[in-house]
């Protein structure tokens, strides 16, 4: 079969590869309610630490964002794949997580040595912002993909 | 670096642009990919079972509202054939860019 391959098929074949692939780009847009909606289940995560028993309700938080990325991906109709595997990446995701855990521990400490409650507070307010800035980044460079495609 | 060959199951016009279609994607429902290659359900079905058979489409099932979805992903052997395919058409094209 290849042998019936003239390059100016080949051609043709790669430019519908082209298209195809710039329809999936823009099909895998993320939403802004979707980091707006992470963001608001991990600042609850934090925030929870300002009751003073925060125990029956962060159980809320951690069931609710898993359920919430579930239902928002499986209502999308299609969704982009995750970042690939690389060291860069890795490395972000691991300092990421780090100073996340720095901020939820040294929080909780801080709210209970001082009885400070605002502590909590802010900690999820600032970590929401965080990682909303973070979703609203990735979907610029994003769109600005999708864009570059279709000026193409 | 993917080892550029053609690939007769992909090579088929619908399955290509399947194939395109996925690659940036995890996931998509049957109706997107149908909407998106403006086929029929019966068209895309046949060529998304070739693309199953052959290892390289695989499918899952799930509710939304109570009603059943269908989502197509590709496999990493999909991915692998599909990227050294798209390599073998480049390097064929190329007999053109290069005049030979």
């Amino acid at each position: 079969m290849i042998d019936n391959v003239t390059p100016d098929d080949a051609k043709k074949s790669l430019e519908s590869v082209v298209k195809m692939e710039d329809a999936g780009w823009r099909r895998a847009m993320p939403d802004r309610w979707f980091g707006a909606g992470v963001a608001v289940f991990i600042a609850g995560m934090f925030a929870v630490y300002a009751l003073e028993d925060p125990y029956p309700y962060i159980v809320f938080p951690i069931i609710g964002l898993p359920l919430f990325i579930a239902t928002a991906r499986e209502k999308s109709g299609a969704y982009g794949r995750d970042a690939p595997a690389s060291n860069v990446n890795m490395w972000t995701v691991v300092l990421f997580i780090t100073v996340l855990l720095i901020v939820f521990f040294g929080s909780i400490f801080i709210r209970r040595a001082y009885d400070a409650a605002w502590v909590s507070l802010v900690a999820g307010v600032l970590v929401g912002l965080v990682v909303f800035l973070t979703s609203e980044n990735a979907r610029r460079a994003h769109r600005a993909r999708v864009e570059k495609a279709e000026n193409k | 670096m993917t080892k550029a060959q053609f690939n007769t199951v992909i090579h088929a016009p619908n399955r290509l642009q399947i194939c395109a279609f996925l690659t940036p994607l995890q996931e998509a429902e049957f109706q997107v990919l149908r909407d998106e290659l403006d086929v029929s359900d019966s068209v895309l079905s046949k060529h998304l079972k070739q693309l199953e058979e052959a290892g390289y489409v695989a499918f899952r099932k799930g509710a939304v509202n109570g009603r059943q979805r269908m989502w197509a992903s590709l496999t990493k052997s999909g991915r692998e054939a599909f990227s050294g395919h798209v390599e073998e058409l480049k390097r064929i094209a190329s007999v053109i860019d290069y005049g030979v």
